[in-house]
C-alpha cells in the first residue's frame, strides 16, 4: 500500500507520517507559495523528508492558484477553497502515483480554519481516502511526538506565515456556498495548471 | 572594563545596543552640557548641535566648561573634553542654529530636547514625529523642571504645550546648577530605557526643589493636535520580528489604500488584498490592513525609509 503525504514543513505532517511509516510506503508532497513566503517551508519540507526516509518529494508552486483564489472568492473561505484545490491536484498526483491514501497531518480544534466542518467540506472535493493519524491529538502530544522523533527541530524555525490567508476565516462552511463560490473560478484549469507544476525533489537518504 | 559598573545593572547585551546608538543633542546649555557628560561617558555616541560661545555666566551650571573656554565655540569644546573622557565613540558637532533648513542634523536613535526656546523644540517635534525618532523634551529654570518623552505614535509636544511668543528665561528669572544637573540626569536616564525599550516613563514629570515636591502627569493624545492628528495612526506603527523571527513586520491600525500604492510602486504580484511590491530591489509585502513585511530586509534605516514611503502613498 501506498500514501501521498501533505508536507507542509510544520510540525504536525512530519509526525502523521511517522505515525504511518511502518505501515505505508509513502511519497511526499508539498506545495509553496512563494514568492508570497520565502523558501524555508521547501528548505524545511526536503529536510523532513530525509529525516524521515522519504525519497520523493514532489514540489508544486501554487502562489498563482492562490492568487486567484484571492482575487475572485470570498476571502473569508480562503483557507477552505484553496485546501480544496490542493486536495484535488493530490488526489491526481496520487493517481498517477498509484497511491491508495492521502496522509496529512490536520488535527481539529487547532487553528479556526481546522474545524470538523471545514475538514468535511474539503475532504468532499475529492474521492481518494484520506489518512488522518492526528486528527484528535491536542499540539502538546503533537510537539512532544515531533521532539521524540527528531522533525521538531527542522519544523522550528522562522517561517513566514501565509500572508494571504483573511484574518478572520469562516470556521464553519457548507459546501454549497463553497461549491457556489468556486464557480467564480476555473477549478478544472488551475487543476491543470498545477499539475504542470509539479517538480519532482529526489531526496537523497541521509 | 569602562563600564563593567553600569554593565552589573544594565547587562552586557543592553551595553552592546547603546554602543552602536546615537542621541543627537540640541542646545549645550545646562542641560545639555550634562547630558553630553553622562551620554560620553555612558559609551553612547553623540550628535551636538549649538551656535553659541561659552561666556562666564555659564559657568555657573554648564559643567564641561572652563574658564579657559570662554569666547569659544560650545560644540567644539564640548567635543575635546568629551573625546578626552571617551575616545572610543563617535561625537560629530554642527556649530549651527537648528532651523527647519538644517532639521535633519537631528536624525539619529533619539534627540534630547536640551534648548531655551520653544520655536526649536515644535521643529524639533515635528521632525522627529515624522521620521519615528523618539525624543525627551527637558526645561528648567529657577529651581523647577520638567521632562517629558515624546514616543512615535503617543502624545507629541504640540498635543500639550501652545506656541507663545514669550517664554520665561533663566537670563531674568534665574536658574539653580541643582535642578539643571537632576532635570538633565533623569533625561538621560530615560532616553536610555527608551532605546533599551524598557520600562520608560509615560507621564511628565515635574519637579520642584523648593518643596521637593515630584508631580507625575498622565498625557493623553489631543485630537485636534495639528501635527499628530490624523497622521496618528499611521506614525503609530512598531516594528518587530514575526513570531518565529523569520521577517521583519511593521503593523498599523490604519487601513492603506491599496489602489494608490498600485499606481506608485512596482507591483511583483497582486492578490487583491495582499501585494508582493518591488521597492529599492526589496520585497516588500502589503497588506490592506496595513501590515508591511519585509522579507529579507533587516536594515532598519531602509525599513522605515520605506514604510514612510508606502504609509505617505497609502493613506
Amino acid at each position: 500500500m501506498k500514501a501521498l503525504a501533505l508536507l507542509s514543513g510544520g510540525f504536525d505532517s512530519p509526525v502523521a507520517i511517522y505515525l504511518m511509516k511502518n505501515k505505508l510506503e509513502t511519497d511526499a508532497l508539498h506545495f509553496s507559495l512563494e514568492p508570497f513566503t520565502n523558501d524555508i517551508p521547501e528548505k524545511k519540507s526536503i529536510e523532513l523528508c530525509k529525516k524521515l526516509g522519504i525519497k520523493n518529494l514532489y514540489v508544486i508552486n501554487h502562489s498563482r492558484e492562490h492568487e486567484e483564489i484571492v482575487n475572485k472568492c470570498d476571502h473569508r473561505y480562503y483557507y477552505v477553497i484553496s485546501r480544496r484545490l490542493m486536495y484535488k491536484v493530490a488526489e491526481e498526483l496520487a493517481k498517477k502515483l498509484n497511491c491508495d491514501y492521502l496522509l496529512d497531518g490536520c488535527n481539529i480544534g487547532q487553528v479556526s480554519s481546522q474545524t470538523l466542518s471545514n475538514l468535511s467540506v474539503i475532504t468532499q472535493a475529492i474521492n481518494i481516502p484520506v489518512l488522518r493519524p492526528l486528527l484528535c491529538y491536542d499540539k502538546d502530544q503533537i510537539i512532544k511526538l515531533a521532539r521524540k522523533i527528531g522533525t521538531y527541530e527542522l519544523s522550528k524555525g522562522p517561517e513566514m506565515c501565509n500572508i494571504l490567508g483573511p484574518k478572520h476565516p469562516h470556521t464553519r462552511s457548507r459546501l454549497e456556498i463553497i461549491e457556489k463560490e468556486e464557480s467564480k473560478i476555473n477549478i478544472n484549469k488551475l487543476l491543470e495548471d498545477s499539475l504542470k507544476n509539479i517538480i519532482l525533489k529526489n531526496v537523497i537518504k541521509t | 572594563m569602562r563600564y563593567s559598573r553600569q554593565e552589573i545593572l544594565i547587562g552586557r547585551e543592553a551595553q552592546d545596543l547603546i554602543r552602536n546608538k546615537i542621541i543627537a543633542i540640541v542646545g549645550l546649555g545646562a542641560l545639555g552640557t550634562n547630558a553630553a557628560n553622562l551620554l560620553a561617558r555612558s559609551g553612547i555616541n553623540l550628535i551636538l548641535i549649538d551656535y553659541d560661545k561659552i561666556d562666564l555666566t555659564n559657568l555657573q551650571r554648564q559643567n564641561i566648561f572652563t574658564e579657559q573656554d570662554i569666547n569659544k565655540n560650545k560644540v567644539e569644546v564640548a567635543k575635546n573634553y568629551l573625546e578626552k573622557v571617551n575616545q572610543d565613540i563617535k561625537i560629530k558637532v554642527y556649530n549651527e542654529k537648528l532651523d527647519k533648513d538644517n532639521l535633519s542634523l537631528i536624525k539619529s536613535d533619539l534627540v534630547l530636547d536640551c534648548t531655551d526656546n520653544l520655536e526649536t523644540r515644535f521643529l524639533i517635534n515635528e521632525f522627529c514625529y515624522k521620521n519615528n525618532i523618539p525624543f525627551v523634551h527637558a526645561a528648567a529654570i529657577q529651581d523647577k523642571g520638567v521632562i517629558f518623552n515624546i514616543i512615535p505614535g503617543k502624545a507629541c509636544f504640540n498635543c500639550i504645550y501652545k506656541f507663545t511668543g514669550d517664554i520665561e528665561r533663566c537670563e531674568d528669572l534665574g536658574v539653580l546648577n541643582t535642578i539643571t544637573t537632576l532635570i538633565s540626569s533623569l533625561q538621560v536616564n530615560e532616553a536610555i530605557k527608551i532605546l533599551l525599550n524598557k520600562n520608560y516613563e509615560t507621564n511628565l514629570i515635574r519637579i520642584n526643589l523648593s518643596n521637593n515636591n515630584i508631580e507625575k502627569i498622565k498625557i493623553n493624545k489631543n485630537p485636534n493636535c495639528e501635527i499628530c492628528k490624523g497622521s496618528s495612526t499611521e506614525k503609530n506603527f512598531e516594528l518587530k520580528l514575526c513570531k518565529t523571527g523569520a521577517t521583519l513586520t511593521l503593523r498599523t491600525n490604519k487601513p492603506l489604500n491599496l489602489e494608490k500604492i498600485r499606481k506608485s510602486f512596482g507591483v511583483l504580484r497582486d492578490a487583491k488584498v495582499t501585494l508582493l511590491l518591488d521597492i529599492d530591489n526589496e520585497q516588500v509585502i502589503i497588506n490592506k490592513n496595513g501590515e508591511i513585511i519585509f522579507k529579507t530586509l533587516r536594515d532598519e534605516d531602509k525599513i522605515m525609509r520605506i514604510a514612510n514611503q508606502i504609509y505617505q502613498i497609502g493613506r
